[in-house]
């Protein structure tokens, strides 16, 4: 038989412009797009420095709509939902969200993410490594339905102490009664949005729902009304600064999904990285539960710790090391905290170290000075997380600023 | 609940019965529940039985259950005509071939004795729980340390010989030692049946010695029908439970394996009565114990996605001939009763029947083994390659479609057969597998292949007869080693389950 | 004439012994039957103005660790990456491999969402298996039937490495190196085509179709490369194939090494069980201790060995070793470029392998034409055009495409391979390639046509069979060629073997040459320093 047929457009070559991509363009005075999920991401729209501390002083626009979203309906979702993540996800009431992590059969963490509860059947799933092939092999055998709705969904986030504020002027009545991790629908310029009151900045802040055929309306309303509080279109560098601030982990940066890992023992598992809150080993089975009630008994082989380091240089890609000769781990994250004065970072550290043995500790830092390098040992101490706290980020109603 | 059991075997299959008795013996409180009117699973039926040859009863199982080791293996190993192009017969028992030059009659011995020892050197491992991969017990590695040093034992060109063909087909081993023909056809038929790969598949010599592994007191790869036939033998499986205290349930098929805390806790009937008991034991295949009965919900995903991707597609349809006269070979002389004749004149016919099964589609000329039971007039037939998922699906056209070309194989070996049958019936892999309870109508209850093999068997993660839920067992062929009513799953599951503690 | 070693053959691996051999200070010649060196990967050029990679087309698995030990950039070889390929429906709908990894994620999307998430399962996986396979690559299989400390301590390096991939890794490297390339692939990918152009590099060259168990493993050479390190792992060599053996016959000469083309081999000489020398076909007698042959063992032992200087179950062993030749080749010069039906013009997936496939059945119906001894009705088709990227093969505006077939059977069941039968299985691929290119057949300028049994007489490769013997688990690792005799010694004291007919076999690799040339200097005492460490 004869191939006849027209030819078949290419798909895109290159980044692939998101639903926001037009207003990007105009903002993105640094031209610099770094690579997300094969979309255009602005990592710096002007100046970094600027960016991060619009997040902490008024409010940001950031285009999310890259990360993976999975509508996960019908009569099992919730059994489907509970089965897939180590919290129990009987306990979140539809309107509701909550930041969890799912393991693989082994009880290493596969991702984590973000899901929504919209009614008892009905849930969405965003998290930043596609999980189709995972999340129908939980389903499997369940009446539910899961689809990649990435590309049907737009996202932005909304992130600020005047946050609430631009929303209040832009008229969505009652937006100051929603409480973090709550989900509400609203109308903005006469396009549907869905809003929760989630982040990844530890800020007072909203995350934006919608259709991509209204994203650039709603972007423009959103600009609009943030000219009087001070909205600031930012780029990944300024939100990556926030997160660590708050204390939030970064997949592919402080750990490695068990799915993506090409040496076994580099994957992790809740308790290694102190998430054992997440875990609710009492509720039904699980995925990876029968392992992780093994692995809750035993001392993690290393762990994932806060550390505060002294002096201001960022330990990045430093190792840690135990009386300045015993190499026992090294930074995932670090930073200079704008806001906190604190040198902050992330570090994985091999047991007993960041456990029984937490005096000490030293990274190994390397600085330029006029291009000649210098190493520098910096004496770190384990902290709690998170290093930024503020009472705004929680208060219902928040205040205007 | 009705009162309590200290363990329910689900299925009176050869191994559920051989793992009741066992446990029964040692006291404890033991019941066999049975979807079926008849005990004995694929043996069970005496007007249509999937397996009319039920040759290989470990004698170590036989005998630990004290069975009437008389009856089983008084008869002398099995006679086989296999038929060549030319529709006349080999005669052969064990590694004597007659019928053939003299040449190859010799290949025939030698290379039957050669992997005879090299089966039974891989055979080591038939009646141990396999080894945990990557953090095996110091006995279980002790186990695999024996396979080894039994290997080594062969000596050196042998053992070379062995590590060469073990992965390999049967295709080139028999064309390199006896050529193409009927003593290749009956050997390539061995390696096959049951399964889904044609000679030239490689994993077929493994097959092949897995087959040879077969045991009864009279030597390895001999096989005996006990005297009474397979009724006899799944009577005195049955006697052996009841003996001991246990107790058989036919018509009682099992809806749901109860659980309670992540411990099997009994079983709910389809009649919707439970019975309590905190040890029970599936003979059903790994794929209808898991999925359908336990359920997904107490599994891990990746778990549920290595057992419903398990190989088990059924590639063997059965058919019974009711004859009215006793069938006459081609060349002179009646057919005996108990002679087990197989129809694969080169290992190319099976080759070739099996493209076609590759493709979803019934053969031309499908490839036969057959036994005939004379008091009954029947000829019981297994044709292969019929796959389990027909292309348009197992109606009663394709079943009649089969059934004329089994007999045209047929009448080249027993000329005029056809006009001699005076009813028949087919059962298709389809039916199998509902009948059961065999995923894929697979014999196995999973395809024997090196991925499926020892700590692979049925698949990772589920190798050691003890599955993730406590206290729930297989005990099914499914189940390391396999089938071919060798009753080892069932021994070596009763024994894991003891060694764990009944609660 | 009297050298510290000989090497029977120009190939590229007789090349790569002969130049470690060299650098380690022999006095070492080549013979060459042919009266150029290159053996399989040669560019010559049949008609004015082109040259074709006349049988290997790609370079792939040239071990990077070789190229750097030979100085072979240094001596004029450069691997240019290809970008992509596709494979063509009969729908008139195509799957195109992008060599842009979101570009391929959005085209996997475009026939499945599902197979999107699949690949990236799939490709890990398998970059998994290529990491725990690398080094095993230029290391010497250890005999397990052996007891001496070497072959142990071999034997426990591997057993290390598995037991530290963890249970379930071994689990899944089990059923790698066991399952067919079909059923693998259905673990991951729903859509027939996206299969199909994954399963057909499987089965290149073997005697086996996609639903063979044991074809799984030969996925390894898609990610090979980028365990080597990404680009230019997976390439073409600029000038051909024949410039990968020019840079090794230079690198060689540079090491004062000679090379004597014209010089076919009548025999090995041997006495008392020892190897003296060669005996070439013009009667010339070159006398060496060492002789190292890059034939395969069939032609080694059988063609120019007396059988009564081998042992009996060697011999038999020889015999048995199976050939089995399966590919054909076309080389074809175009007078343009040639446009496909259903791609987008200039798609710069064109630069990279095409095939014109449904599904996987379609190889495998293909495979079953080849067991009953006819060529493929419906052939799998390698099909590349170098030139657009490479400037030196064809004038400008002008092309040359490689076409590899898969299946031809080196014997047909009904007939022989005359010019009847080679111009009926030419136009067998042609016409199939013409159902997607309508230009195609008439941009021919001039064609050349290999069958199994061209390539076992122009290029000496037994029964045309391209990897020097079949590579089914009964003849690799320890089992290649003979068990017993897989570390490159025959029975024949200071005859050794050289030859893709050794581990770890075919492909334009050069390892068995780099392992053979190891082996040899380490009997010879030499302080053994290849330039790397296996």
């Amino acid at each position: 038989m004869a191939a006849t047929a027209n030819p078949v457009p290419l798909v895109h070559l290159g980044l692939e412009p998101g639903p926001f991509h037009e207003r990007l363009i105009a903002h993105n005075r640094q031209q610099a797009w770094m690579n997300w999920m094969g979309y255009a991401s602005p990592s710096v729209l002007d100046t970094v420095e600027f960016e991060y501390f619009a997040i902490r002083n008024q409010s940001t626009l950031f285009d999310i709509s890259p990360m993976c979203k999975y509508a996960i309906t019908g009569p099992d979702a919730e059994a489907v939902v509970n089965r897939l993540v180590t919290r129990d996800m009987r306990k979140l009431k539809p309107g509701r969200v909550a930041y969890c992590i799912w393991c693989d059969e082994d009880g290493q963490v596969v991702d984590d993410g973000t899901i929504f509860r919209y009614s008892d059947t009905e849930f969405r799933l965003c998290c930043q490594e596609p999980q189709l092939s995972w999340l129908e092999d939980i389903a499997w055998g369940f009446d539910v339905e899961i689809s990649d709705v990435t590309r049907e969904v737009a996202g932005l986030a909304l992130q600020g102490p005047t946050s609430c504020a631009l929303l209040k002027d832009l008229g969505l009545a009652g937006i100051e009664t929603l409480k973090p991790f709550g989900i509400a629908e609203f109308k903005i310029a006469g396009s549907e949005v869905s809003i929760s009151r989630t982040g990844f900045t530890g800020d007072l802040g909203y995350e934006l729902w919608m259709d991509p055929a209204d994203a650039l309306n709603v972007w423009d309303a959103l600009v609009a009304a943030g000219r009087l509080r001070g909205l600031r279109v930012i780029g990944y560098e300024a939100l990556e600064m926030a997160r660590i601030e708050a204390g939030f982990l970064l997949p592919k940066v402080d750990f490695l999904s068990a799915q993506t890992v090409l040496r076994a023992n580099r994957a992790s598992t809740p308790y290694e990285l102190g998430l054992d809150w997440l875990v609710a080993l009492d509720k039904p089975h699980f995925n990876g539960r029968r392992a992780l009630l093994d692995l809750s008994k035993k001392t993690p082989r290393r762990k994932l710790v806060a550390i505060e380091i002294e002096r201001d240089k960022p330990a990045h890609n430093a190792l840690v090391y135990h009386r300045k000769t015993r190499e026992v781990g090294m930074v995932t994250s670090a930073l200079w905290s704008p806001t906190c004065k604190r040198n902050i970072a992330y570090a994985w550290l091999d047991a007993p170290y960041g456990q029984s043995v937490t005096d000490n500790l030293w990274v190994e830092i390397y600085l330029q000075k006029e291009i000649r390098w210098q190493r520098r040992m910096a004496r770190c101490q384990l902290v709690d997380k998170p290093f930024f706290v503020h009472p705004r980020r929680a208060a219902t109603p928040p205040a205007d600023h | 609940m009705s009162p309590r059991y200290d363990a329910i075997v689900i299925g009176a299959g050869h191994n559920g019965l051989v793992a009741a008795a066992m446990l029964a013996r040692k006291g404890k409180k033991v019941l066999v529940l049975e979807a079926r009117t008849h005990p004995g699973g694929m043996l069970g039926d005496p007007e249509f039985r999937v397996a009319p040859l039920p040759y290989a009863l470990r004698p170590e199982i036989a005998k630990a259950l004290q069975l009437d080791q008389s009856m089983l293996y008084a008869a002398k190993p099995l006679e086989v005509l296999s038929f060549g192009a030319d529709g006349l017969p080999v005669r052969v028992s064990g590694g004597l071939a007659t019928g053939v030059d003299i040449a190859t009659a010799e290949a025939y011995a030698a290379l039957h004795t050669r992997l005879g020892r090299q089966a039974k050197a891989l055979g080591a491992m038939l009646l141990e729980t396999p080894p945990g991969l990557g953090k095996a017990k110091l006995s279980e590695t002790a186990a695999l340390a024996r396979m080894a040093l039994r290997m080594r034992l062969l000596g050196k060109t042998e053992m070379r010989d062995l590590l060469r063909i073990v992965l390999s087909n049967a295709w080139d081993l028999l064309n390199d030692e006896i050529g193409d023909g009927p003593l290749a056809g009956l050997l390539a038929m061995d390696a096959t049946l049951g399964g889904a790969m044609g000679p030239r598949s490689p994993g077929t010599v493994l097959t092949l010695l897995y087959r040879m592994a077969s045991h009864s007191p009279h030597g390895h790869g001999l096989r005996v029908m006990p005297e009474g036939g397979p009724d006899a033998l799944v009577k005195a499986l049955s006697d052996c439970v009841k003996a001991a205290g246990g107790e058989i349930r036919t018509a009682s098929p099992v809806e749901r394996i109860l659980v309670d805390g992540d411990r099997a806790a009994g079983v709910r009937l389809t009649s919707g009565v439970e019975i309590a008991s905190p040890l029970v034991l599936s003979n059903a295949s790994p794929r209808v114990t898991l999925l359908t009965l336990l359920g997904v919900e107490h599994l891990d995903g990746e778990f549920v996605r290595r057992c419903r991707t398990m190989a088990s597609k059924g590639m063997v349809a059965r058919l019974d001939f009711d004859l009215a006269s006793v069938p006459e070979l081609r060349g002179g002389g009646a057919l005996q009763s108990g002679q087990r004749l197989v129809v694969a004149p080169t290992m190319r016919t099976i080759e070739t029947a099996f493209n076609a099964a590759k493709y979803g589609s019934l053969p031309d000329r499908p490839a036969l083994e057959a036994v005939y039971d004379g008091a009954a007039r029947r000829l019981s037939v297994s044709a292969q390659f019929a796959p389990h998922d027909l292309k348009g699906g197992w109606t009663d056209e394709a079943k009649a479609r089969l059934s004329a070309s089994v007999l045209s194989v047929l009448a080249d070996a027993l000329p005029g057969v056809a006009s001699t049958v005076t009813g028949s019936r087919v059962m298709s892999p389809a039916d199998i597998e509902t009948g059961y309870g065999a995923a894929g109508g697979h014999w196995h209850h999973g395809e024997l292949r090196v991925d499926q093999l020892l700590m692979l068997r049925p698949f990772d993660g589920a190798a050691q007869y003890r599955m993730p839920v406590a206290g729930l067992y297989l005990c099914g062929a499914g189940a390391h080693p396999g089938g071919d009513i060798s009753g080892a799953a069932g021994f070596n599951a009763a024994r894991a389950a003891l060694r764990d503690g009944v609660h | 004439m009297t050298y510290d070693a000989i090497i029977v053959g120009a190939g590229h691996n007789g090349l790569t012994a002969a130049c470690f051999m060299a650098r380690a200070g022999l006095k070492t010649v080549i013979v060459e039957k042919e009266d150029h060196v290159g053996g399989a990967a040669v560019s010559l050029s049949l008609t004015p103005g082109w040259t074709y990679s006349n049988c290997s087309y790609v370079c792939s698995l040239l071990r990077p660790e070789i190229i750097r030990a030979l100085e072979l950039p240094k001596h004029g070889l450069q691997v240019i990456p290809y970008e992509g390929g596709a494979v063509f429906d009969s729908k008139g709908d195509y799957f195109a491999y992008m060599s842009d990894h979101d570009a391929l994620r959005r085209e996997l999307i475009r026939h499945s969402p599902r197979d999107a998430d699949g690949y990236e399962r799939y490709a890990r996986a398998v970059m998994r298996q290529c990491k725990f396979i690398k080094p095993l690559l230029l290391r010497t299989a250890p005999d397990p039937a052996s007891l001496k400390p070497r072959d142990i301590s071999e034997l426990l390096y591997i057993l290390k490495r598995f037991h530290g991939l963890g249970a379930r890794e071994m689990a899944e490297t089990v059923r790698f190196w066991t399952m067919s390339i079909a059923e693998y692939l259905d673990q991951y990918f729903e859509t027939p085509m996206i299969k199909a152009y994954i399963a057909g590099s499987g089965i290149i060259g073997t005697g086996l179709g996609p639903y063979s168990p044991g074809t799984a493993y030969v996925l390894l050479h898609h990610y090979m490369g980028e365990v080597d390190g990404a680009i230019g792992a997976w390439g073409f060599a600029r000038g051909g194939m024949g410039s990968i053996t020019q840079a090794m016959a230079r690198s060689f000469q540079a090491a004062g090494g000679e090379i004597r083309t014209g010089a076919g081999l009548d025999r090995f000489i041997i006495k008392g069980g020892k190897v003296r020398g060669v005996a070439l076909a013009n009667g010339d007698e070159l006398m060496a201790d060492t002789v190292v042959s890059g034939m395969d063992v069939r032609r080694t032992f059988i063609d120019h060995t007396e059988e009564k200087e081998l042992p009996q179950d060697f011999v038999k062993g020889v015999k048995r070793y199976r050939f089995r030749g399966s590919s054909g080749k076309l080389n074809i010069a175009l007078d343009g470029m040639p446009t496909f039906t259903a791609a987008p013009k200039d798609a710069s997936f064109l630069r990279g392998d095409l095939h014109f496939l449904d599904d996987m059945e379609e190889i495998e119906r293909a495979y079953d034409d080849w067991k009953d001894g006819k060529w493929s009705a419906s052939p799998y088709v390698d099909f590349l055009i170098p030139t657009q990227i490479d400037p030196t093969m064809a004038p400008p505006g002008k092309h040359y495409a490689t076409i590899f077939v898969q299946y031809a059977p080196y014997e047909l069941a009904d007939g022989q391979w005359d010019d009847a039968n080679r111009e009926a299985f030419a136009e067998t691929v042609i016409s199939k390639i013409a159902r997607h290119s309508s230009d195609f057949r008439k941009l021919i300028v001039h064609k050349e046509v290999r069958t199994p049994k061209d390539i076992e007489d122009q290029v000496g490769l037994t029964e045309g069979n391209i990897f020097q013997g079949e590579l089914t688990f009964d003849q690799l690792l320890f089992n290649r060629p003979v068990p017993g005799y897989a570390q490159y010694r025959s029975p024949i004291k200071g005859l050794y073997m050289c030859g893709s007919s050794t581990h770890p076999g075919g492909g334009v690799m050069g390892a068995p040459g780099a392992n053979a040339a190891r082996e040899v200097l380490s009997d010879l005492g030499h302080r053994i320093d290849m330039g790397f460490s296996a």
